[in-house]
């Protein structure tokens, strides 16, 4: 009788509050006990009531320089894969530019480790509208967006790799700037990359090593 | 006698409906309160219908173009506005469902995107640290490229974390492929775990403070 009844509303209650928890919800999860778990601190990219454009943290100031970074070598922070690696980090290391003409001086060695790293780079930012290897036809732009450069196109191919750098930083026409998601070393191993692709797609039978050309075929 | 015979029955009963609705509203707590109950399944009403399904699934967009600071930081970032006008400054530039997009282009101000995953400010966590253990997205945060709206799939709470401390090397994969969230392993994934934590020497904290710093 009684007891019953309350048996029944338990029951019933529980299956009311998990039915409502275990499938996708819109509502921020139920804290019943919240602990510490918020703390009066922002956290990355947070919101916060002091500033008027409502961010807790603040964008990065123009020419502010990588934490980590003495004296041209990475020793602490982010970019662990630069750590080893001299590099000149000049104004042209920056802007491509050697005054106001283009570089064509790429500040990273030639090596195998640069030109995997340009690789992966490549393929995670410029493939989706340049395509794999380099011809323009990347998924972006077979659904809408203009089209990309060939990356073969003799003018690619003898342009400065300052010049192409500076397309990376700033965009050029119906490209757009891709500088505040490439760190400045990515976008040179990047061009690295690019030079390799290109001998790739327009090798001649000098490009073969001697020891290797009896196995090619007419 | 002042009261009747049958109010014995009545006090016991009521005693006993004390008891046991005091033990459900326990156990309901209990459970309630679970992360496993209340945090999987969020899946908060974002101010842009972004589609991860359409982005990074069809289109194969890689996670990298977007969290960009995944493999260097601790924090992952959610794409600032720049990001999405890489492209969305030319394709589908006219559409109304990315007004919102182009507004804060135009001003400044930040797309509020509202955080799906949430661990309480007592615990650090670090994605470079797994992701160059080489621990995939799709571990803790499931198949996000067939996700349209992004959902909480796993609770992120301490025994799940220290499930995988204890053991690893299922969960492992060349760093390559972090962000392939369709990769198979090719055979026995704790086989190819084990030689990754023997090469790179992988050692997840299991003591209070490795989590609670
Ligand atoms: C969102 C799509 C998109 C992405 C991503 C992209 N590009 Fe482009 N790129 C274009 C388009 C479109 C053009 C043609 C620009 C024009 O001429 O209007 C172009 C042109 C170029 C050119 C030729 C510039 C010239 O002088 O004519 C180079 C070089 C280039 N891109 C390199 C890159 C590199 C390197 C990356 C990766 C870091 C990259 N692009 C990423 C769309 C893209
Ligand atoms: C085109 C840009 C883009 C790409 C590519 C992308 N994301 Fe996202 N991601 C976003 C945006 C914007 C948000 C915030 C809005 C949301 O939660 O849907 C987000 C949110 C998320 C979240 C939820 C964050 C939170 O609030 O807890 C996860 C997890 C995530 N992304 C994982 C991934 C994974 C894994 C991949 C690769 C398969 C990926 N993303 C690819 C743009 C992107
Ligand atoms: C690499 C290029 C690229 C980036 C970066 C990108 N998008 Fe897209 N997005 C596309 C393409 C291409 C489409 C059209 C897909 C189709 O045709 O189905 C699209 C479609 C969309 C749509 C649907 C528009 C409609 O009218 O159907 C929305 C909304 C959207 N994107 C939001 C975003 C947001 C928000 C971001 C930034 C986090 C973003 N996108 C970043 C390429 C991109
Ligand atoms: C070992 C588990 C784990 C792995 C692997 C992992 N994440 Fe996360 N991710 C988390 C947790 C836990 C949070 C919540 C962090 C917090 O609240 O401080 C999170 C949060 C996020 C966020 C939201 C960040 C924010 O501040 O809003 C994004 C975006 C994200 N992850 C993307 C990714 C991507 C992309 C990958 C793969 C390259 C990845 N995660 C791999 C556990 C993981
Ligand atoms: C799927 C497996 C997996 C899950 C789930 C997981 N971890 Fe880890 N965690 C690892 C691995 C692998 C490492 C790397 C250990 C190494 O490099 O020696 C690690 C390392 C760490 C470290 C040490 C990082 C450093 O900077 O030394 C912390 C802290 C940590 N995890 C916290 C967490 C927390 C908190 C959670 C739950 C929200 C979690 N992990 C969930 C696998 C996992
Ligand atoms: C692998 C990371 C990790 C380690 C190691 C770890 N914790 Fe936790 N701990 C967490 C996470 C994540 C949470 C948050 C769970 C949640 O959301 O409720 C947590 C929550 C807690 C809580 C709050 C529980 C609650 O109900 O709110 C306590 C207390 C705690 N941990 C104590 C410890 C002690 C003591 C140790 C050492 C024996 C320890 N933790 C080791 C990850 C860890």
């Amino acid at each position: 009788m009684g007891s019953r009844w309350v048996v029944l509303l338990i029951l019933a209650a529980s299956c009311i509050g998990c039915s409502s928890l275990v499938k996708a919800h819109r509502e921020p999860p139920l804290q019943i006990i919240p602990d510490m778990d918020d703390q009066p601190k922002y956290k990355p990219q947070a919101a916060g009531p002091f500033f008027g454009d409502g961010r807790a943290s603040r964008p990065v100031v123009a020419g502010t320089v990588v934490y980590g970074l003495e004296s041209g070598r990475y020793v602490s922070g982010n970019y662990a894969f630069y750590a080893g690696i001299d590099i000149e980090r000049s104004e042209t290391f920056y802007t491509g530019k050697e005054g106001d003409k283009y570089t064509g001086k790429n500040p990273l060695p030639l090596t195998e480790a640069v030109l995997k790293r340009g690789q992966e780079r490549y393929n995670v930012t410029c493939a989706n509208c340049h395509d794999r290897v380099g011809t323009g036809q990347g998924m972006v732009v077979l659904r809408g967006h203009p089209p990309a450069t060939n990356l073969h196109d003799d003018r690619i191919r003898n342009m400065p790799d300052g010049q192409i750098f500076n397309t990376i930083t700033n965009g050029l026409r119906n490209m757009m700037p891709l500088g505040h998601q490439i760190s400045p070393e990515d976008r040179w191993a990047i061009i690295r990359y690019i030079r390799a692709l290109q001998r790739s797609q327009n090798a001649t039978l000098a490009d073969v090593p001697d020891e290797q050309k009896g196995s090619l075929r007419k | 006698m002042f009261f009747p015979k049958w109010t014995n029955k009545v006090v016991k009963l009521v005693l006993a409906g004390a008891v046991l609705a005091g033990g459900g509203v326990a156990a309901i707590a209990g459970i309630v309160h679970q992360p496993s109950f209340t945090d999987v399944g969020y899946q908060p009403i974002q101010p842009v219908p972004y589609s991860h399904k359409k982005h990074a699934g069809d289109m194969g967009i890689d996670c990298r173009f977007c969290h960009t600071s995944v493999e260097q930081s601790a924090v992952v970032i959610v794409p600032p506005t720049q990001t999405c006008m890489t492209c969305h400054k030319q394709v589908k530039a006219d559409s109304p469902r990315l007004a919102k997009v182009r507004e804060s282009f135009e001003t400044g101000k930040p797309i509020r995107w509202v955080k799906v995953h949430k661990l309480p400010d007592f615990v650090y966590f670090n994605h470079k640290a797994h992701v160059s253990a080489g621990v995939s997205c799709v571990s803790c945060h499931g198949r996000v490229d067939q996700m349209e709206e992004v959902q909480q799939v796993q609770p992120l709470n301490m025994s799940w974390c220290l499930d995988c401390h204890r053991d690893p090397a299922p969960h492992l994969r060349p760093k390559e492929l972090v962000t392939k969230l369709d990769w198979v392993p090719p055979g026995d994934p704790a086989e190819i775990g084990r030689e990754i934590v023997r090469v790179k020497n992988i050692n997840p904290p299991l003591h209070c403070s490795g989590c609670h710093r």
